[in-house]
């Protein structure tokens, strides 16, 4: 009986060493591991903004990390606009690893489907998951929302009541003005602004386009001129649609009344 | 006080004390190069400092019932402390701490499992020599009857 309880000591011991080795090493090790989120860089391309955000992993300490999964999600009141995650296998001890978050949204879907963006400046959360397993023993997560404010490109739209004014005997010119603040800091509204004339029966009286160029936090006032044959057959009252056809996204119509 | 009594014990209590001592001591050792913990964990000081002033209770009570049954009663309440305490301050193995916005999650339960199997061992331990303490005295009882009766037929 002596060899049992002598034997279960030794077990006890040896256990409390390797536990209390292991304690420490991780605890230090764990100090000595550094996540650093670099500064996101935006890039408007084709109808498609790529937002790249490097995170900067120095892992200083005595054991490996494994499984590393960071996961960035933007949502807005009404559910998620985008998510990526970012998967590393293995970033060994003593390793300085820059893996690379990319977000790519693509502006006219997300615009279409959720157009109060385009009008409305918003707070967006941007939820940011960090997990990774740790000496290939302990799983640990970090998350945590941030608030991103989104700048409406179409801000504050309006658009005017529309002029009459003769052009020769068969012709008359209608102008509308347009003018709106681009307050998203990435996006540019570069492009085209189409304005369809329609009489009360909904008939096509006329159209009219204008470029723009309007650069982000910047403000736009523009006439658009239509050319409409006899225009007392769509007077007193009709719609006024107005479409943009921008590099970055496609939308319309606005559709406004007059008379 | 009894004299006898007085010399048994005074050993016991100065050594409970030394061995209360050396635990305070690895305890403020381990305690410093736990510290960054706190910035993570600010209950991990409290807690640990609960456990080493009960793991002092015991040490205490253990030296003064040495050679008693008592003694390996109580190694068995620490070991059952030791294992329901643990559970209790790992949370049962999920720690989660939000330090500012932001919210953590550590998985300990590997901790866990070597903590609740380093307990197991002690009970075992404990119980194993619970037994050993009864069959010694009941041996021991034995020879101490058996002595004279043994004489007395040495002597027909």
């Amino acid at each position: 009986m002596q060899q049992a309880i002598r034997a279960l000591g030794w077990a006890t011991k040896l256990l409390w060493i390797v536990l209390m080795v292991l304690i420490i090493t991780i605890a230090y090790s764990a100090t000595q591991i550094n996540i650093a989120f670099g500064q996101p860089t935006a890039t408007a391309t084709q109808q498609t903004l790529t937002i790249s955000m490097p995170v900067n992993i120095r892992n200083s300490g005595l054991y490996d990390i494994s499984q590393l999964n960071i996961t960035t999600r933007i949502t807005d009141q009404n559910g998620t606009l985008v998510e990526n995650s970012t998967l590393t296998q293995v970033i060994p001890k003593g390793a300085n690893t820059i893996a690379m978050q990319t977000l790519t949204i693509n502006i006219t879907k997300i615009l279409t489907e959720q157009s109060n963006l385009l009008f409305n400046d918003t707070t967006l959360t941007e939820f940011q998951y960090v997990a990774f397993d740790y000496a290939n023993a302990i799983p640990l997560n970090a998350h945590g929302n941030y608030s991103l404010l989104w700048g409406a490109p179409l801000s504050n739209l309006a658009i005017g009541n529309p002029l009459y004014q003769s052009y020769n005997s068969t012709y008359s010119t209608i102008t509308v003005q347009i003018s709106f603040e681009n307050h998203n800091q990435y996006i540019p509204v570069t492009g085209t602004v189409l304005v369809e004339i329609y009489n009360l029966h909904g008939t096509l009286k006329g159209t009219g386009t204008a470029d723009i160029d309007v650069q982000p936090n910047t403000s736009c006032s523009t006439q658009v001129n239509v050319l409409v044959g006899n225009f007392r057959a769509i007077l007193p009252r009709g719609t006024i649609h107005v479409f943009f056809e921008t590099s970055m996204f496609n939308y319309g119509p606005v559709v406004i009344t007059f008379g | 006080m009894d004299k006898s009594l007085f010399r048994v014990l005074l050993p016991r209590v100065l050594k409970a004390i030394l061995k209360s001592t050396i635990v305070v001591i690895l305890f403020l050792v381990f305690s410093q190069l736990l510290a960054p913990l706190d910035q993570i964990y600010p209950q991990a000081t409290s807690l640990i400092q609960t456990y080493v002033m009960i793991l002092v209770v015991f040490i205490v009570l253990g030296e003064l019932a040495k050679g008693t049954i008592f003694q390996y009663g109580l190694n068995m309440g620490r070991a059952f402390f030791f294992i329901g305490y643990t559970i209790y301050a790992l949370n049962s193995g999920i720690i989660t701490e939000t330090m500012q916005s932001v919210t953590f999650t550590v998985n300990l339960e590997i901790f866990l499992m070597m903590m609740i199997l380093i307990g197991t061992l002690d009970f075992a331990k404990s119980l194993v020599q619970i037994i050993n303490h009864m069959a010694t005295k009941a041996e021991t009882e034995h020879v101490i009857v058996s002595a004279p009766e043994q004489e007395e037929v040495m002597v027909k």
